[in-house]
């Protein structure tokens, strides 16, 4: 009995959820924080609607209390013969240049949501050429969708034909709105489809929507090299190993590019600690991650900080036998998927 | 329970959820169709009832495969995935080209293949991406389509012009398998090339910094990598944002999100 107590602690220590998944829950809540709408079916009508959320979040979601940046750009669009879109734009300027695509790894709830499904045990995709062309995808859409059907056509074309977000805040409206099923048609069957491939699609290839069809990634992408928040690389320490492009899940050329959504996997694996958080001097000692140490206490900023021992100098010796062996494991590996 | 016998459970237990996972996928996708194939008025909260009670069985089993499968997961882990050392061949060509002082003729040639190669993928993909944004833009006759596609031309024109952005995918998926061989023969060469060099006693050495293109681009805009040009950028964002969100709260652009937020959006939902 005594041992079973033992293995159920060391389970629920080894299967803690990461400070990462701890930050996407809260975000997901924050963002849907008007419980009270998914038990009534209305939707929030307080002032905090004014703002842009940063994550993808339909403001039809009854829980929603704030804007989807995404719909409210399109609809800025829409009537920028009439008004500027100065306001949508300029609070996606500051939360992309604040954030980049750390909203993607960190803040978005339908991030979230494509992180667990990825978790159900199943063979898995890995990530080829054919996944690294399709990340292209995202751009034609934010392209055509988000900007030329809604100036030419006035319409919002990512809400309307694709957007996975508003699906589900319909199928979550429906149940006390049931005066809305007559008016569904083509429109829903055709997003609802897509939904489905999108979820089914998000088990077996990691976070599908994101690296293939969405376009506020695509848009915080063009900021991940300014953003204040994310992973930089160092250039100098660099052994050019491919380690931080094997652990990556998303299509990455290098680390930190417009396709890094700074989930900071790559840290931990880095032989030559040549990759940092930006600003890691603030709240985070010797360069150490979540991963790689136990926690020690609670610092000024509330960020946990590492108990680490001291750094040692980099020994150049070491970084070149290390790499050496990477170098040899990857040929070996190689030689293995030839044959 | 043996090593063995667990191996095989989560094999079986990953293919069946696979299985499932899929079939329940296409069950929704079927019974959504077979819907709205009643025509006016589909969707009924009785007919919806009906339609998803008939795959309730295979859902219920998918869920419980999937929390089975997370359990035994769960007591008995896969061992540690070892972190795949997913070299891109780019890294190692430049790798083993950094040991060896000149390339070969035959390392040049592959050099020149992949260098036309990508300049002929990319004035495709251009062509392409142009053709599909005079779908979008211009006023191009289409073909008179019936049904859907009649009542929203945004619809149709999108259709055309993502035909040819598949056009250039297909394109640029190619000749990322031909760069890839590419790679792959000259680090074959490259490698035999240093046991050669090794068997003659020419010890490994650092070759002469290449004049690439790529090379005469970086340090053209070194200057972008400098912490104060990065800063200069990010006030100038920083100080157009803030001016442009002032803007907005008086042209009115702040109300129209509020107004769009508190109204329901038909497009997101699907009513269209």
């Amino acid at each position: 009995m005594k041992n079973f107590f033992v293995k159920m602690k060391n389970w629920i220590v080894n299967h803690l959820p990461t400070k990462r998944r701890i930050v996407q829950l809260y975000s997901a809540l924050l963002h849907n924080a008007y419980v009270k709408g998914f038990i009534t079916g209305k939707m929030y009508l307080g002032g905090t609607k004014n703002l842009c959320v940063p994550g993808l979040n339909c403001y039809s979601c009854p829980g929603a209390i704030g804007s989807c940046p995404l719909g409210s750009l399109q609809n800025a669009m829409i009537s920028s013969g009439t008004r500027t879109p100065t306001y949508v734009l300029g609070i996606i300027g500051l939360l992309a240049l604040m954030l980049g695509r750390t909203i993607c790894g960190w803040l978005c709830p339908v991030g979230l949501a494509q992180d667990l499904l990825y978790k159900i045990k199943t063979p898995k995709i890995r990530k080829s050429k054919v996944t690294r062309a399709l990340s292209y995808l995202k751009y034609f859409i934010l392209v055509t969708l988000v900007v030329i059907v809604p100036l030419v056509f006035l319409v919002p074309g990512f809400c309307e034909y694709i957007c996975p977000a508003g699906t589900m805040a319909g199928i979550l409206s429906f149940p006390n709105n049931s005066g809305w099923l007559s008016a569904l048609g083509p429109f829903f069957t055709w997003k609802f489809t897509l939904l489905i491939l999108i979820v089914v699609m998000s088990i077996f290839c990691y976070r599908t929507f994101c690296r293939f069809l969405c376009p506020l990634g695509a848009l915080y992408g063009f900021f991940n090299k300014v953003a204040l928040l994310g992973v930089k690389l160092d250039k100098t320490k660099c052994t050019d190993c491919g380690l931080c492009q094997g652990v990556c899940p998303m299509d990455i050329k290098k680390v930190g590019d417009h396709e890094c959504i700074q989930c900071g996997k790559c840290i931990s694996v880095c032989p030559a600690k040549a990759i940092t958080w930006k600003g890691a001097k603030l709240f985070i000692k010797h360069n150490e991650t979540e991963t790689s140490a136990p926690l020690e206490s609670v610092n000024l900023l509330g960020m946990v900080k590492p108990k680490v021992e001291p750094m040692q100098e980099t020994n150049a010796q070491d970084v070149i036998e290390t790499t050496r062996t990477i170098e040899n494991t990857s040929s070996e590996v190689q030689t293995d998927e030839e044959v | 329970m043996t090593e063995k016998t667990k191996n095989n459970i989560k094999k079986w237990l990953a293919l069946f959820i696979t299985v499932w996972t899929v079939v329940v996928g296409v069950a929704f996708i079927v019974q959504v169709w077979r819907i709205y194939a009643h025509g006016d008025n589909a969707f009924t909260t009785e007919r919806i009832a009906s339609h998803f009670r008939q795959i309730a069985v295979p859902v219920y089993i998918w869920l419980a495969a999937v929390i089975v499968g997370g359990a035994f997961f769960c007591i008995y882990p896969a061992p540690t995935a070892k972190v795949t050392p997913y070299v891109e061949m780019k890294c190692t060509l430049a790798r083993l080209s950094k040991r060896l002082p000149v390339s070969t003729d035959e390392m040049k040639k592959y050099q020149k293949q992949r260098f036309v190669a990508c300049i002929a993928c990319v004035v495709a993909v251009v062509a392409c991406v142009a053709v599909s944004l005079v779908y979008m833009l211009a006023d191009v006759k289409l073909s008179a389509m019936g049904g859907f596609l009649a009542e929203h031309k945004e619809a149709e024109r999108i259709l055309r012009a993502l035909v040819w952005f598949v056009a250039a995918l297909v394109l640029a998926v190619g000749t990322a398998y031909f760069v890839d061989h590419s790679y792959k023969k000259e680090i074959a060469i490259a490698k035999a090339e240093l046991a050669e060099n090794a068997k003659k006693g020419i010890k490994a050495q650092a070759s002469a910094e290449k004049t690439t293109l790529k090379s005469i681009f970086a340090k053209k805009f070194a200057f972008v990598h400098n912490k104060w040009f990065v800063l200069g950028v990010r006030v100038a964002i920083a100080v157009t944002s803030v001016v442009f969100i002032i803007t907005g709260i008086f042209n009115g652009g702040m109300k129209a999100v509020l107004y769009k937020a508190i109204t329901i959006c038909s497009q997101c939902i699907g009513i269209g």
